[in-house]
């Protein structure tokens, strides 16, 4: 397939995955409208992002395989290496994994698949489950919200479709590795997760990417749906290489009593635009938003969440926290909207901000807009560097500098670490540990 | 009697050797040509009015980095620690209690101790090192449940201090500088002081402590062999038990 994105190339895609008319016609006006929206007003510069340059869809293999021997060497070696079928061994409910633009490799743990749940490839939901898929697909993230959601919407391949029925607890997170592989290869996926009354799950996405020569472009969108008193957590441990623009939007909708978590962490790419929201659509539904990120060597770190109270009675929390270093930026950008009827409300936001050198920088801004008086909400921010007295302690019990400089960082993102899977906090803390022994000459 | 020690020490290394030291911060000279010593074993007391430098003369040798020594030389058990980094100083025996130590948020106490246990002294078993925790927080009166506390983050005045004691304990140096440890403490606390440096000898029979104080009563108690008095960045007296004794009665004004 060519470069760039044609109407020719949106049609060739959907009739390679042999999708129903309804389908093509939703992609199609995707492209209509990502050829009408403009370039995103705020944050980073995207300038350099060149849409005809990019590949917009690649098929390693022709489907998707449920079998460890059926997936290419090339791919198992790339698995093995990432540790994935450990990993698996140890708790993995199931693992759907993303190489270059399909999924090759997925297998859904037997006890899950015996209580109804549903985890697949984006497309087979859309094969499997027409009814339940075309109900929420595209009604949490609409096309027409900015150039990216279009773009998805026109290009989208690969990514989860994941339904837990009434009742259902999933209690092992369930796991996505996404990698991508190709130059210039654009990745576009779609996940779709539906909790239905009173199910709960917790779906964890990890990327790690090689370096490119080219940019690259990632623009996902990912939509969530927690019916009555369902709870979905959703945790994103993102580290593109440094040439990924990675422009994502997520979303979520929580109905009544219903509670919503996402987890975040930013650590790669070149440009990270990503604000997940949460809608709290009834009464009693809960929003969390967890973001962490690091920027470093010229990146732009972008992130941070945002919450609408659209009924009384709902609470939301947003904490971020961000360290940058070495010319890169950390921007919290956040949004907490509270509609004329949503009284009762409580909400808390709090973003910190740690500067580790004199080159980097790091901004908040927090949008508040809130439209009924019968609120509680507070609202907390701090943009800090290293402090030398913390240094100069730690460092005076005869740990090294870059000892002494991991150790206050670790302590600074720990709140938000400790909430997440162990696996998932080794990464975490091996990552900034990493950073630290560059960071120092 | 001192100075009979000190020279009866000549040919050993001292615990801390201070050799006409300037000190500046932010450009400013704080302290002038200042010399002391503090042979190995000895508990020698710091005294002075408030702005005399006996804090600023503590991060200064500890090596604060606001803090620069200009001129002389320092050195801990025979390592020249002048313009070595604070974390070297460490490794060379020294051991700075804070008088207003900073909260490290997030870091739990028990991994501060035994990360900074092994960066002293390498490998060490996980239970060695956290049988020295449990024994040295029970000498200083904090809960073995502190462990688990994130460093001094929300602790009381009392309880900082008592971390900070616990280390003495804990870190075996050679050498300590306590920095107005009493502050804060109550008179219980006092009669430990004296306790734990005994304690810290029995770690170490070489412990030695440089210890900083303006309250008479609080260093009579402790017994020091030796007694400086500082004011205005430099040393203006020292001596035995008359001068504290001196200094007790008649105050600073008396003696400079």
């Amino acid at each position: 397939m060519n470069r760039g994105l044609t109407r020719d190339v949106v049609i060739a895609i959907s009739e390679t995955k042999q999708e129903p008319a309804w389908m093509m016609e939703f992609r199609l006006q995707g492209l209509e409208l990502f050829e009408k929206l403009p370039m995103p007003t705020f944050g980073p510069d995207l300038s350099e992002l060149k849409f005809d340059d990019l590949l917009y869809y690649l098929n390693p293999v022709d489907r998707a395989v449920s079998s460890w021997d059926q997936v290419p060497s090339e791919i198992k070696t790339t698995f093995e290496q990432l540790g994935v079928p450990q990993a698996e061994r140890q708790y993995l409910a199931g693992v759907g994994a993303q190489y270059e633009s399909e999924i090759v490799y997925k297998r859904l743990h037997e006890q899950w698949a015996s209580k109804g749940v549903v985890f697949a490839d984006i497309s087979d939901g859309l094969k499997d489950y027409p009814e339940l898929f075309r109900r929420y697909f595209g009604t949490v993230i609409q096309s027409s919200e900015h150039k990216f959601s279009a773009l998805n919407s026109a290009v989208w391949s690969g990514g989860s479709f994941v339904y837990v029925p009434p009742g259902v607890h999933v209690d092992m997170p369930l796991q996505a590795y996404f990698r991508m592989n190709t130059d210039r290869l654009g990745q576009f996926e779609r996940t779709l997760i539906i909790a239905d009354e009173g199910a709960s799950v917790h779906y964890v996405e990890g990327c790690s990417a090689p370096v490119y020569s080219a940019a690259s472009l990632h623009s996902a969108v990912v939509e969530v749906v927690a019916l009555a008193n369902a709870t979905v957590r959703y945790t994103t441990i993102q580290n593109w290489a440094p040439n990924v623009y990675n422009l994502v939007t997520k979303r979520a909708i929580a109905m009544r009593n219903a509670t919503v978590a996402w987890v975040d962490g930013n650590f790669g790419s070149k440009v990270t635009m990503k604000y997940p929201g949460i809608v709290l659509k009834e009464p009693g539904a809960k929003a969390e938003i967890i973001s962490i990120a690091r920027a470093h060597e010229g990146q732009i770190q972008d992130a941070g969440g945002k919450v609408i109270h659209l009924a009384p009675h709902t609470s939301s929390t947003i904490i971020s926290k961000s360290i940058s270093a070495r010319t890169g930026s950390a921007i919290y950008r956040g949004l907490l909207k509270v509609a004329p009827g949503a009284h009762d409300v409580v909400s808390r936001v709090r973003c910190d901000a740690l500067m580790l050198d004199s080159t980097c920088h790091a901004d908040a801004y927090p949008t508040v807009d809130i439209a009924n008086e019968s609120v509680d909400v507070g609202h907390e921010a701090s943009v800090n560097c290293l402090d030398e007295v913390q240094l100069f302690y730690v460092m005076s019990r005869g740990l090294s500098a870059t000892a002494a400089q991991t150790m206050i960082v670790t302590g600074f993102i720990a709140p938000l670490v400790d909430a997440l899977p162990m696996e998932y906090a080794v990464e975490i803390n091996r990552l900034i540990a990493a950073e630290m022994e560059g960071s120092i000459g | 009697m001192y100075t009979d020690y000190v020279n009866k020490m000549g040919n050993m290394e001292h615990n801390l050797q201070i050799s006409n030291i300037t000190v500046s911060v932010a450009g400013k000279q704080i302290i002038t040509d200042l010399s002391l010593t503090v042979p190995p074993g000895a508990i020698v007391g710091l005294m002075g009015p408030n702005g005399s430098g006996k804090t600023s003369l503590a991060y200064a040798l500890a090596g604060h980095p606001r803090y620069t020594i200009d001129a002389g030389k320092c050195s801990v058990a025979g390592t020249d620690i002048t313009q070595l980094p604070p974390d070297q100083r460490a490794r060379a025996g020294l051991l700075l209690t804070f008088q207003h130590p900073p909260e490290v948020p997030g870091v739990s106490i028990r991994t501060f101790f035994h990360e900074a246990y092994r960066a002293l002294y390498g490998t060490t078993p996980w239970i060695i090192i956290e049988r020295r925790l449990r024994n040295s927080f029970t000498f200083v009166g904090l809960p073995e449940s502190f462990v688990e506390r994130k460093l001094h983050e929300g602790f009381s005045g009392g309880e900082k201090k008592r971390l900070e004691a616990a280390q003495l304990l804990f870190f075996k140096p050679q050498c300590a500088i306590v920095d107005e440890l009493d502050a804060g403490l109550d008179v219980d606390a006092l009669i430990w002081m004296r306790k734990l440096f005994d304690a810290c000898r029995v770690e170490n029979p070489n412990f030695s402590a440089l210890v900083i104080t303006h309250a008479p009563e609080v260093m009579e108690r402790l017994q020091p062999d030796h007694l400086y008095i500082m004011r205005a960045g430099k040393i203006h007296a020292q001596g035995g038990p008359p001068l504290l004794a001196q200094v007790k009665s008649a105050g600073y004004e008396a003696v400079l």
